[in-house]
């Protein structure tokens, strides 16, 4: 079975081959093998298969398009080799141009557009999973009809092609009774979806596309608008920045949709050298413990409702010194912005505010006018472009919700979006009401459920597109795959075949989509000679927009907007499944949340004084009333937070989706037309407990059971460090342990080994950890589930403590509770020299390589465990039941959920129960270039042949990954550094792995 | 029975003249007394009580074998084992059941080696429950692996891989220790039963039971020249277990010791896991005894001379675990690693607390009693302290295992370790499968070594004060002859 779909994947799927049958059949085929019953002669056979050719020519067949490999492959695809093709994914607005791993036809690997300035190569967790939803085993197959009572046009399904007739059928028949009919997308960023949708408005009669987000948190739209008279908001490049200042700005994690860029910007300035010992200083004012605030020099911890006030202050603090006109407006910690504002006027024009996405307009303003007043807005410096298409939506929605209340709309088709899930209750009644409703869907959502038509929606890997980034470069959208299900439109195809419907010519001379789109793009790239270029390199340059000038007058037309009680609750987007969209995904439903590492679900995260005031402790379940509605969470403690908030996502509690449904709970009903925010809520017990599966259970590093306050350096375990940037420059460092060679009489020989240590000729594989450049995004968690084909284990798994991840984020905090310092310490095999866990498996499965390596052979492992229990890192990971095929068993009611088999990675073995297996440093990709080495004639790997997939996927660039022997390579170099620490060295197990100390830039900025 | 003990002392006493032993066989049996005593109890129809017990057990050992197909067929993930906690009931079960199985051979060799003739009486019980007890132990090495098909991978043979096995793994040396004692015991528990076999081959009417005893008696006449071989040959078994004694437990404590967890890796243990295995055995024989010689009326066999010195070795190999203990703590802190400091404080404060002080409870302040001679033969207090013995002895694996596992050196991997109901099944299955095995050996074997006990009557022994015993006993001998 697995042997014949990737066979078929190989003589099917891919677009490099000319498929011959439909998806369909091809489905059904690979359950069936044919037999012939009948001995044919030779003759016979000869002239079936004449035959059969001759019908096979004839038959149709799926378009077959050129594909342009990215820069560095082969022409051609050779079998066993990947190609590499250059394309992009739209996450919302933003757009992350990649280059996709193509193994015999299927993409495999995702990884970030190392030519594109944007993302450099880099990833984040949720473009690493993205590649999961491509094979997802719940994607819709057939078009389907009739779920729901409603009015069906009549006709033929078949194909979408038949679909779309009917569904303009309907739209005929709706405009025909004088009503209207609407076209709702998710936020995107692509210029032929935005002409597309002018088309549709020219061309199908009644018809309007409206922008429909998943969440809305649009102050800063609302504040450019005024301020700058752009629409859209703008991006700050943080490589700039000296001095950062957030006010609740998560601008490193998954919430900033751009979190890439932020964290690659932010994170190059976070390293400080001996030659060159200077950082940029980030201080944090927040009532939560967010991942960003996490990483600050400072913290500021003061109460949501007091941000306004706070930066009321800062701006008048930073008026007053550049003679502007003070605002009246209420202030608040005074004393905190001033100190505040002299470090950003010392920093001048790399100084920078950056407002939460969620606070009010007001807020958005001051920063905007702080900003402005520094002269950090402009293009080259710190806010130099502006996001495309992060205009305000609101209206928009409003107008839909107005038109739907008249009873103005007939019919409604709905693509990716999910209102069913995200919309209010009033909302929701106002759609259902809709005579028609059409669904344009990935999966059997909760939108889908509720529509008479379903049309199956393609991947983005598997549709021609295009999108703008920031940067004004031009992204091309490159199939990668032909649509699994057989049917499935892009949104883009979607729109082309609605407006040829009504209008053939509408399109231009266009026949097909891509057609359409080709024409498009290559009057966006200015000629033909361009095309093959664009998709080689995914991208081209284009002009960016200048920014105008900031009008600060206009910030008197802002009042102070965010009234929140003295128990706020923050609703913000998850930092795995973002907003929902991506909720269906095992891989990101079980990536740990980077602070609290709670995995699964949404959860209640508030500070210990306030659980203590309410009466309840871990996984208590509270009762969240927010403006008559009431949601129940279970509660998780948290170090560093205000007592007067609540922390909880959106993007749980699906009722569609049969791996996310019934994990979490649906918070979309407690917001005000889906706004991000704070909102003043009425919390109470319910008795109730709910078990939260979490990844860390400890996060102190004492040698107590708990956290003792006011403790001394004494009795924090040895394992994780940090300083400060005057530390660092005075010369603070860790001391390497010498092991004694006599005793303590100077006689004695105390030999460590009674054997001279291996001497390592060739390659010595080593790897660096930067933990101050380290965001703890967890985008390196997911890139190796994906690079080593790790498998989910489901919530029940996680509770028991059985997580497969081969690397994992370990948070520990240092100073005291009230105080807490945090430090993320990514943990992977350390491949120790001397490793504990070798010596006591009783059948040699984990072995040491001449490389380095520390090996585990998974086909020789019994399975005794005890190489775990050795470990003193804790790394092996035991597949204590059958994961592979476990979660899928339980989650989908299938052993092989086709197609998902053909999301492995061919070079990586699926690991079976009973076995150990841990992080192996991507050995595959290790042999890869060493192939390639020994073909160009070299015995060494060149420094930076070799990624792992951690390393290439860390946006921060917190991982270095080389050859240790090579005393001119990076790794070898940023071992000698002056804040590079062994974890438990003093074990002598001679670790691989190097971590550098974290550095707090504390000292504040003067002029 | 009592009052004669009592009785016989105050004679002696009177006479002013020396201390007499006790007998070590009351009741003054004739040789023929003891024969017949002992192979009735194989020829005796099994009593309706004896089937209800034995179907019982024998039900708790099938339950228990099925829980372990069902973790074979499903995973070891049926268990409550996690990331941190690799081992949890398997392995306590395991060395648990390999220190009850220390008695055996140790009553039998080293007790032998040092002439003790009170270990006549109950060396058989005790080697077959040796033997019992290293069954059920080397059951959980097997099972506790993930892939038990490729289990045979652990013994070092030539194969086409070309894979020799690690020596430098104590799992291998474990596999060696273990195997080796089990035969050493098997053969040594064999060879000194064939007189007795063959006792029971003359006695038994049944044709078939006298066809089953006749072929394991080895074609035993009782001649001089077999009497001469078989003391040749139990001399030198006797003389390679006790070796083994110390050696096989050691190499069980070197599982641990080889590691470098805080915790584990710690020189005590070998001697500390020796006495302890001294101690579980003990107090496991004494469970069994207790109960053998009621049900089957051997009061007079296993007297309460022997349940005292038994309770004397289980005082002390109790204070030696107890020594044992606090030098563990003490090291801990002297020491100065503030990782193994930060265990041991953690075993006595932490999650695992109660498991800690149930196992000091039960290991060091209940074999106390023990001091006063009347409690030593009190039976109903030897037998609650044999169990409570049983159960420390259970608790010191588990605490040491769990507790060392689930907070270690990176806070960030700690964890908790519950076991399931498989565990425990399977746990409750063993004590099945050896309950069921002592049941069929304490019907179907004799009990008593026969010979041994009758060689330690009054009769056989070269005496100065003429009395009627000896007499009589010479009388017999040549009756018999």
């Amino acid at each position: 079975m697995a042997q014949n779909s990737i066979h078929s994947a190989l003589m099917q799927a891919s677009l490099e081959h000319y498929a011959a049958v439909t998806g369909e059949e091809h489905y059904e085929a690979s359950d069936t093998p044919p037999a012939l019953e009948t001995p044919l002669s030779r003759r016979s056979f000869m002239a079936m298969l004449s035959a059969a050719m001759a019908v096979t020519a004839a038959a149709c067949r799926r378009p077959d398009y050129k594909l342009v490999p990215a820069v560095k492959n082969p022409e051609y695809m050779i079998p066993g080799l990947p190609l590499y093709y250059s394309t992009c994914y739209m996450h919302k607005n933003v757009v992350y141009p990649l280059v996709v791993k193509v193994r015999e036809g299927r993409p495999v690997k995702v990884e970030g557009n190392d030519l594109h300035p944007i993302v450099g190569g880099k990833s984040s967790a949720l473009i690493q999973a993205t590649l999961f939803e491509l094979y997802d085993p719940e994607r819709i197959r057939p078009i389907l009809v009739g779920r729901r009572p409603g009015v069906i046009p009549s006709g033929n399904y078949s194909t979408a092609d038949n679909a779309i007739e009917r569904i303009a059928d309907a739209i005929r028949t709706v405009t025909g009774n004088g009503k209207e009919v609407r076209i709702l997308l998710d936020e995107h960023c692509s210029p032929v979806l935005e002409r597309l949708a002018q088309l549709v408005e020219q061309h199908v009669p009644g018809t309007k596309v409206v922008i429909y987000p998943w969440t809305i948190a649009d102050g800063a739209a609302v504040a450019a608008k005024a301020l700058l008279g752009i629409d859209g908001t703008l991006v700050p490049s943080l490589d700039h920045a000296e001095v950062i200042v957030s006010i609740d700005a998560d601008f490193l994690g998954i919430a900033n949709r751009n979190m890439v860029h932020a964290t690659r910007g932010f994170a190059a300035r976070r390293r400080p050298t001996k030659e060159n010992p200077t950082m940029s200083r980030f201080i944090a004012v927040e009532g939560r413990f967010s991942q960003t605030g996490a990483v600050a020099d400072e913290r500021i911890v003061i109460h949501p409702s007091q941000y306004e006030g706070f930066l009321t202050a800062l701006y008048n603090a930073v008026a007053r010194v550049k003679g502007e006109s003070l605002l009246s407006h209420q202030t608040s910690n005074v004393e905190h912005a001033e100190r505040v504002a002299r470090e950003l006027l010392a920093a001048g024009q790399r100084g920078c505010v950056l407002v939460g996405e969620h606070l009010s307009s007001y807020a958005h303003a001051v920063g905007l006018a702080i900003n402005a007043l520094l002269g950090s807005i402009g293009n080259g410096k710190i806010f130099g472009h502006i996001m495309p298409m992060s205009g305000e939506k609101r209206p928009a929605m409003e107008a839909l919700r107005e038109d739907l209340r008249n009873e103005r709309i007939g019919a409604v088709l709905f693509s990716q979006v999910n209102p069913e899930y995200t919309a209010d209750e009033e909302m929701r009644s106002l759609l259902r009401r809709v005579e028609y409703r059409f669904a344009h869907s990935m999966i059997d959502d909760e939108t889908a459920q509720q529509c008479t038509i379903t049309i199956p929606a393609a991947h983005q890997y598997e549709s021609w597109g295009d999108a703008i980034a920031f940067d004004g470069s031009y992204c091309v959208q490159q199939p990668l795959i032909a649509p699994l299900p057989a049917n499935a439109l892009s949104t883009g195809e979607l729109l082309f075949r609605l407006v040829k419907a009504f209008n053939p010519d509408g399109v231009g001379q266009a026949e097909t989509y891509f057609d359409f789109f080709k024409r498009h793009a290559i009057e966006r790239l200015g000629g033909e000679h361009s095309w093959e270029e664009f998709l080689r390199k995914g991208f081209v340059t284009t002009q960016t927009s200048a920014i105008p000038p900031v009008n600060l007058r206009a910030l008197s037309s802002f009042r102070p907007s965010m009234e929140v009680g003295n128990l706020a609750v923050l609703v913000v987007p998850s930092s795995s499944v973002y907003d929902g969209s991506h909720a269906n995904n095992p891989w990101l439903l079980e990536c740990p949340d980077p602070v609290t590492k709670h995995t699964w679900e949404n959860v209640a995260i508030l500070s210990k004084g306030t659980a203590e005031k309410l009466g309840v402790s871990d996984e208590d379940v509270i009762a969240i009333t927010v403006g008559g509605r009431t949601v129940e969470l279970p509660v998780l403690t948290q170090y560093g937070m205000h007592d007067g908030v609540i922390v909880t996502t959106v993007g749980y509690g699906r009722t569609a989706g049969k791996v996310s449904a019934g994990f979490g709970q649906n918070m979309y009903p407690l917001l005000t037309s889906r706004a991000l925010g704070y909102y003043s809520a009425v919390v109470t017990r319910t008795g109730k407990r709910s078990p939260i599966a979490r990844t860390q259970k400890y996060f102190h590093a004492q040698f107590t059971k708990q956290w003792e306050p006011q403790a001394d350096e004494e009795k924090f375990r040895p394992i994780v460090h940090d300083m400060t940037l005057e530390e660092f420059k005075a010369g603070k460092h860790f001391k390497e342990i010498e092991f004694p060679s006599t005793g303590t009489d100077g006689r004695f020989k105390i030999p460590l080994n009674i054997v001279d240590g291996y001497q390592y000729k060739g390659h010595k594989w080593g790897m660096v950890i930067d933990l101050s450049a380290c965001t703890g995004c967890n985008a390196c968690i997911i890139a190796c589930e994906s690079e080593n084909n790790i498998p989910p284990v489901g919530k029940d798994q996680v509770m028991r403590g059985r997580v497969m991840h081969w690397i994992r984020l370990d948070r520990y905090y240092l100073g005291t509770p009230e105080d807490p310092r945090s430090v993320v310490e990514p943990m992977l095999c350390q491949h120790c020299d001397n490793a504990p866990c070798e010596n006591v498996c009783p059948v040699a499965a984990t072995v040491h390589s001449p490389e380095g390596l520390n090996e585990m052979v998974y086909n020789r492992c019994v399975g005794t465990r005890y190489c775990l229990n050795n470990c003193p890192y804790k790394v092996r990971r035991f597949n204590f039941l059958a994961y592979f095929r476990r979660f899928y068993e339980e989650r989908l009611g299938t052993a092989e959920p086709h197609p998902l088999d053909l999301a492995m990675n061919p070079d990586v073995t699926v690991r079976m129960r009973g076995v150990m297996e841990k992080c192996t440093f991507c050995v595959q990709r290790i042999n890869e270039a060493k192939y390639h080495a020994k073909d160009q004639g070299n015995a060494r790997v060149p420094d930076g042949a070799v990624q792992t997939a951690c390393e290439q996927a860390c946006p921060a660039s917190a991982i270095t990954f080389g050859n240790l022997n090579d005393k001119e390579s990076r790794v070898s170099k940023l071992r000698t550094s002056e804040r590079s620490f062994l974890v438990l060295q003093e074990l002598n197990v001679r670790p691989s792995v190097t971590y550098l100390a974290k550095v707090r830039n504390t000292t504040p900025v003067v002029a | 029975m009592e009052s004669t003990v009592v009785a016989h002392r105050s004679t002696t006493h009177a006479d002013g003249a020396h201390l007499e032993r006790e007998p070590l066989v009351l009741g003054d049996p004739t040789l023929h007394d003891i024969t017949r005593k002992i192979a009735s109890i194989a020829e005796q129809k099994p009593s309706p009580k004896y089937l209800l017990t034995l179907s019982f057990t024998a039900a708790i050992a099938a339950w228990g074998v099925g829980c372990i197909l069902y973790t074979i067929l499903v995973g070891i993930g049926v268990w409550g084992l996690n990331n941190p906690i690799g081992w949890g009931w398997d392995i306590t079960n395991f060395v648990f059941w390999i220190g009850i199985g220390h008695a055996g051979t140790l009553i039998s060799a080293i007790l032998f080696l040092f002439r003790q003739k009170w270990r006549t009486a109950i060396n058989r019980s005790a080697e077959a429950m040796t033997i019992f007890a290293v069954i059920c132990a080397g059951l959980f090495p097997l099972i506790h692996v993930g892939r038990i098909w490729f289990a045979y991978w652990l013994i070092p043979y030539p194969n086409q891989m070309q894979m020799w096995t690690n020596f430098r793994s104590p799992l291998e040396w474990d596999v060696f220790a273990v195997s080796t004692y089990l035969t050493v015991s098997l053969i040594f528990w064999y060879l000194g039963m064939v007189p007795d076999l063959a006792t029971l081959r003359d006695f038994v009417q049944n044709k078939i039971a006298k066809r089953v005893y006749g072929f394991f008696s080895l074609g035993w006449s009782g001649s001089m020249r077999h009497w001469h071989h078989y003391e040749m040959a139990y001399l030198i078994l006797a003389g390679l277990s006790t070796p083994l004694v110390l050696s096989v437990h050691s190499v069980v404590s070197l599982d641990f010791t080889a590691g470098i967890l805080p915790g584990w890796h710690t020189t005590i243990f070998p001697p500390y896991f020796v006495a302890g295995a001294i101690f579980s055995g003990f107090a496991m024989v004494m469970t069994l005894l207790v109960i053998t010689r009621e049900v089957l009326d051997l009061k007079e066999y296993i007297t309460l001379k022997h349940l005292d010195n038994m309770n004397k070795i289980i005082l002390a190999t109790g204070m030696m675990v107890g020594y044992a203990y606090a030098m563990e703590f003490f090291i801990a802190q002297y020491s100065g690693n503030p990782y193994e400091s930060f265990v041991f404080i953690n075993r006595a404060t932490g999650d695992y607390a109660w498991a800690y002080w149930t196992m000091v409870l039960c290991n060091v302040v209940s074999p106390q009693v023990f001091w006063s001679a009347k409690l030593r033969r009190n039976i109903p207090v030897m037998f609650i302290v044999s169990i409570l013995v049983n159960i420390g002895m259970w608790f010191e694996r588990f605490t040491i295992i769990a507790t060392s596992l689930h907070h270690d050196f990176l806070p960030a991997s700690w964890g908790y370790y519950t076991p399931t109901w498989v565990e425990v099944s399977i746990f409750a299955g063993t004590i099945g499968i050896f309950l069921t095995l002592f049941l069929l050996f304490a019907k179907y074997i004799p009990v008593i070594a026969v010979a041994e006990v009758k060689a330690i009557l009054p009769t056989a022994q070269p005496h100065h004060h003429s009395h009627t015993p000896t007499y009589r006993a010479s009388v017999e001998l040549s009756q018999q002859s």
